[in-house]
């Protein structure tokens, strides 16, 4: 790869982590019970006038990590680094000041707008915080920042309250407002999916003349794959707190690698009705963020996974809820009986990558029948690939996993695209870097 | 995520325009526009009593023919004990041989001074702790809102008395009678302000706008000051009023039981009340009727204003109004397109 | 042919506004047939969940209705209400966008079934609601240890799952799906879709489904209607609509979503009209780039053109004169106006 100049942004392992209070001690304590890895492990880089799209479903952690960029959530590890300064550990007065440089366009126009304020007074006081344009000279900014967003004449917009205006002209004031201070880089969370379809082209269009005129970095979050393609340059596509492949933008779209991207593009409804229903979904939903699955995040869903991506008990539930959902209902009741509780499943291995499960009613070689069978009716199924011994042993079935190995982003040989994926990279590749880099 | 904005359609589009119009600030004017039919008549009739009593405290000294503790006239003439109602005395003298009428009109002046100071003492004082501890949040919050609820768990008349007791002391001049009245009664309704305040701030502080302030770099102050607090006093004068009908009945409660403001320091309806009771057995009745119907009629009308300020300002009372909707008849040219 | 199942003519839904009525639905009509899926799409503020509410009779307030519903050979708008809204129960399913407002938070999933069992099909035995209510679930991939679980207990694609099959408990002729996908993510939108699929093929119920995303249109409905400011403006097949629309706001609509495909960005001018006071005749003139003197003026008929129908004056030119044919003036629109 060429050498690149000094990057604007750069992030090296970053974790944020959330503080979970599930239960109500913990909540009347204070203490927590446990924690949630919205970012877990990211790096990125951001150079100058670069378009970065972070991509994922919701808990993928992309708004979490456009927030960490601005310094809006404190990461719990790691680095930020803004043009060489460490943001990470900075005190909140520290980095106010930084704040004219970073910022950041929501999701909701309507509701990051001070329902209180006009237009105006919302842009001239992001204005008075920084002591830009003082006296006479803010009006005249406060006007050239709407005209620039196309709220023009600005006159006839100043003195309006958000409720008096239409999505797209909040999301307009919005976008003035964060350029009104001139900054450098600007987040940009999901800043069209709220708007109306027709809409939505309009301010993707302005985000990207205002790119190219005021010589802005982004970084565009986003679920939606096809306004990433149109306005970024580089794509970073996130699930569970990590970047799985990233990548310039056409060689995401053109050569899709991991086998989630693939999925997310596969998925997507596109208005060309050649296109048919897509088959070979990934199966379930983003699993809990507080207890993400082991190995690869994604290998529960994986329509290409196999042995090394990370199988554990839990899969095992999942494997059984789905046979319960085809089998006769007699059978179920049955087999349910001798199961028990699939929740079970769901709990720690005493012993790393081996399950120990005893049946709630019945023997133990009645329950590894039961598994064995489901494993003969389904041998496709990539949970068994991941299975290496089944045993029924003192009155419990032992199952014994596949070593797990946490894919990690590896840059793809003849490319420009990293990826974490088994499929890639080998486990023993994956362990090797890992030593050499730690 | 892939929220849409959601369509204004149906009762939802009805609802949105008015509550729009709703930034245009004094409560009064778009409150009575907002009103219709029995709910105006309520909000009319209680601004009107409101109204009335305003007057009559402001002039009271023009209004009453003798001052509140005079027993004679100016020319030394003594008015006499428990006289009936006449054309000297309206509403006839009590025990102590004072004025009854004037003492009506200056228990008015009273009760408005301590009304006015301790609304504005309670929202001066709840209204920035309810800011801070929901804003800030933590130790402070916690400590707060255990000290607001305590105090809501108390008694509100008893905790007056206590705090009565604990500032006057013996304090006896009209000022100080009328400053340590309305700070007993600021005590019980400080958490009121306080709670509701602090709820909506803790409510508006995961507002996106709030995150964009801080985004802008704007201070804790700023944001608290610039950002939230416009955004969460609006049900404020709701509070004010409907609390307003509560502290005539308990600056009257601290009187009737010998808490309130000293006899000597001011006219009080509640004090008068009290004296009226032995009275009452010997037939004479105008000593206690004419204060008790003042007391009644002031808390009706702040009443009267409070609630239909409250069912018109708080969105969760508040019902669009709504024409049925009748069809015209179709354009024939509409239908005629079918035909083609 | 089959006959329809659901046959709309003429339908107006106005609505209280602050003011003067809101013309959501003004003059509306469509059929659906038995195991079709019609999409009907279009902008927020265009009418089209009132379209849905008003088939169901879940209208606000003051709402007035008129026109012909007519399902399974009755007119719903002239029947008695009890009678009405036993139908709408028994006979029409719908699906919300968001599952859990309409999901009794204390009650659990099986209760639900039950609930809804009880009231229409009195005649079933509690085996035999539980039997349906299982086979419901499970036909939708929800697996039978949680039918005794909390709506909360539940993600937001399952949730969805648990509304379509209660949807589907009472078997019914006609679905309205009201942007059932909105709130999910894409992968579990899919998913849904397909779901969606499956039930075509084996209840073959008529749906109609209601969204903005022109990209569900083309991968889950047969034919679609394209509603703008109350009236639809077209409808045919998807595929022939997509590929050859024939008005110009299904047009401009096409042009401005932002797809995979899309290398530059393109949008309608102006805004979408205030209902209260919609423009004259053809409702779409004052943004349309074609539009001539007689589309403001004369109401567009309905012109079919091979399988698709539209209301514009383009497809009809040969029947007007030079005068009406004259291109009209539009009025320079401001980029704040837009959006």
């Amino acid at each position: 790869m060429p050498t690149k100049p000094d990057p604007l942004v750069s992030v090296t392992d970053l974790h944020v982590d959330f503080a979970l209070r599930t239960n109500a001690v913990a909540r009347l304590l204070g203490s927590s019970s446990g924690s949630v890895h919205a970012v877990d492990g990211v790096d990125i880089e951001l150079a100058k006038g670069e378009v970065l799209g972070l991509v994922g479903e919701s808990g993928s952690g992309k708004s979490t990590l456009g927030r960490a960029l601005l310094g809006l959530v404190r990461p719990t590890g790691g680095s930020i680094r803004y043009r060489g300064q460490e943001l990470v550990g900075l005190p909140e007065s520290k980095l106010r000041p930084l704040r004219r440089e970073l910022q950041m366009v929501f999701q909701d126009p309507h509701a990051s707008l001070n329902p209180s304020m006009t237009v105006g007074r919302s842009i001239s006081d992001a204005l008075r915080i920084h002591g830009l344009h003082p006296g006479s000279e803010r009006p005249k900014a406060v006007a050239a920042a709407l005209e620039r967003v196309g709220l023009a004449p600005a006159s006839r917009f100043v003195d309006k309250f958000p409720g008096e205006l239409s999505g797209g002209q909040k999301q307009r004031a919005v976008i003035a407002r964060a350029i009104a201070l001139g900054p450098e880089l600007l987040v940009a969370d999901e800043p069209i999916s709220m708007l109306d379809m027709s809409v939505r082209a309009k301010i993707l269009g302005l985000l990207d003349e205002l790119r190219r005129d005021l010589g802005l970095t982004f970084v565009y979050i986003t679920h939606d794959l096809a306004s990433a393609r149109f306005f970024c340059d580089r794509i970073a596509i996130m699930y569970l707190g990590r970047i799985v492949e990233t990548g310039p933008t056409a060689d995401i779209f053109e050569n899709p690698r991991h086998p989630y991207t693939r999925a997310l593009l596969r998925a997507i409804p596109d208005p060309d009705p050649s296109r048919g229903v897509p088959r070979d979904l990934p199966r379930g939903e983003v699993p809990d963020a507080a207890d993400p699955p082991a190995g690869c995040p994604f290998h529960p869903r994986c329509p290409e996974s196999f042995a090394p991506c990370g199988w554990e008990t839990r899969d095992l539930r999942m494997i059984l809820e789905q046979r319960w959902t085809t089998v006769e209902p007699a059978q179920y009741l049955a087999e349910e009986r001798l199961v028990g509780d699939p929740d079970r499943f769901a709990a720690v291995e005493r012993e790393a990558g081996v399950a120990v499960v005893r049946p709630a009613a019945g023997t133990a070689a009645e329950l590894l029948e039961l598994l064995e069978s489901e494993r003969a009716d389904h041998p496709e199924e990539p949970l068994w690939s991941g299975v290496r011994d089944m045993t029924a042993d003192n009155g419990a079935v032992r199952i014994e996993f596949v070593e797990r190995v946490v894919p990690r982003l590896l840059p793809v040989v003849g490319s420009a695209v990293e990826v974490a994926c088994h499929h890639y990279h080998s486990p023993d590749e994956q362990k090797a870097d890992h030593s050499s880099v730690a | 995520m892939s929220i849409n904005l959601p369509e204004l359609e149906g009762a939802e589009a009805a609802a949105a325009l008015p509550a729009g119009r709703r930034h245009s600030r004094i409560p009064g004017v778009d409150a009575i526009r907002a009103t219709s039919g029995f709910q105006r008549g309520m909000l009319v009739a209680g601004a009107l009593i409101v109204l009335f009593f305003t007057v009559v405290a402001v002039f009271a000294s023009a209004i009453a023919p003798y001052g509140f503790n005079d027993d004679r006239t100016k020319g030394g003439k003594v008015f006499g004990r428990l006289v009936a109602p006449s054309a000297q005395h309206w509403m006839g003298t009590t025990s102590g041989g004072e004025d009854v009428y004037s003492r009506v009109v200056f228990g008015a002046q009273t009760a408005m001074e301590v009304i006015v100071l301790a609304v504005l003492f309670s929202v001066v004082v709840g209204v920035p702790l309810g800011l801070l501890s929901g804003y800030l949040g933590g130790w402070l919050d916690r400590v707060l809102v255990l000290v607001t609820d305590a105090l809501f768990a108390f008694p509100s008349l008893l905790l007056a008395i206590i705090v009565s007791i604990a500032i006057a002391g013996g304090s006896s001049s009209a000022a100080g009678g009328i400053l340590s009245a309305a700070i007993s009664i600021t005590v019980v309704y400080v958490p009121q302000y306080f709670r509701v305040v602090r709820n909506a701030t803790v409510a508006a502080r995961e507002e996106p706008y709030v995150e964009a302030a801080r985004t802008l770099g704007a201070k804790p102050v700023a944001i608290m000051t610039r950002y939230i607090f416009s955004n969460v006093v609006q049900t404020v004068p709701v509070i004010a009023t409907l609390n307003a009908g509560d502290a005539i009945l308990t600056l009257a409660g601290l009187g009737f039981l010998g808490y309130g403001i000293e006899p000597s320091a001011g006219a009080e309806w509640g004090h008068d009340l009290a004296k009226a009771i032995s009275d009452t057995s010997n037939g004479i009745w105008w000593t206690g009727v004419y204060p008790g119907v003042a007391i009644a009629l002031l808390v009706v009308g702040v009443t009267l204003v409070g609630e239909s300020l409250n069912d018109v300002l708080n969105p969760l009372l508040r019902t669009a109004k709504v024409t049925p909707v009748t069809l015209p008849a179709r354009r024939p040219s509409e239908t005629a397109g079918e035909a083609a | 042919m089959t006959a329809p199942v659901v046959d709309v003519r003429d339908l107006r839904v106005w609505y209280a506004g602050p003011g003067a009525p809101v013309q959501a639905v003004d003059g509306v009509s469509f059929t659906l047939r038995p195991g079709e899926v019609l999409g009907l799409v279009g902008e927020s503020g265009c009418g089209k969940s009132t379209l849905g509410r008003g088939l169901m009779g879940l209208l606000p307030r003051g709402a007035a209705v008129d026109g012909e519903i007519i399902f399974d050979g009755r007119d719903l708008l002239s029947l008695p209400r009890k009678e009405r809204e036993r139908e709408r129960g028994a006979g029409m399913g719908l699906i919300f966008q968001e599952p859990m407002t309409r999901l009794d938070p204390l009650m659990r999933i099986s209760k639900h079934f039950t609930e809804v069992l009880k009231v229409h099909e009195p005649s079933l035995s509690k085996d035999e609601a539980r039997t349906r209510a299982l086979d419901a679930l499970r036909s939708l991939g929800i697996p039978p240890t949680r039918y005794g679980n909390y709506p909360h207990e539940f993600s937001g694609g399952m949730r969805q799952r648990i509304m379509i099959a209660l949807a589907l408990a009472l078997r019914p002729k006609f679905i309205i799906a009201d942007e059932p996908t909105t709130a999910l993510d894409v992968l579990v939108e899919a998913q849904i879709l397909k779901i969606l699929a499956d039930i075509r093929q084996r209840y073959a119920p008529a749906i109609l489904l209601i969204t903005h995303n022109l990209g569900i249109v083309a991968e889950a409905c047969d034919r679609v209607a394209v509603m703008y400011a109350g009236r639809i403006v077209e409808q045919g097949p998807v595929r022939e609509v997509f590929a050859d629309p024939r008005h110009p706001y299904t047009a401009a609509l096409l042009s401005s979503t932002i797809s995979l495909t899309t290398r530059e960005l393109t949008s309608i001018p102006g805004a979408p009209p205030d209902l209260v006071r919609p423009p004259t005749a053809c409702r779409f003139h004052p943004r349309c780039a074609h539009a001539m003197h007689v589309c403001a003026e004369v109401f567009p008929p309905l012109f079919e053109s091979g399988s698709q129908v539209a209301e514009c004056w383009l497809l009809g030119a040969d029947r007007l004169d030079d005068a009406a044919r004259r291109p009209l003036q539009r009025q320079e629109v401001s980029v704040a106006d837009e959006a």
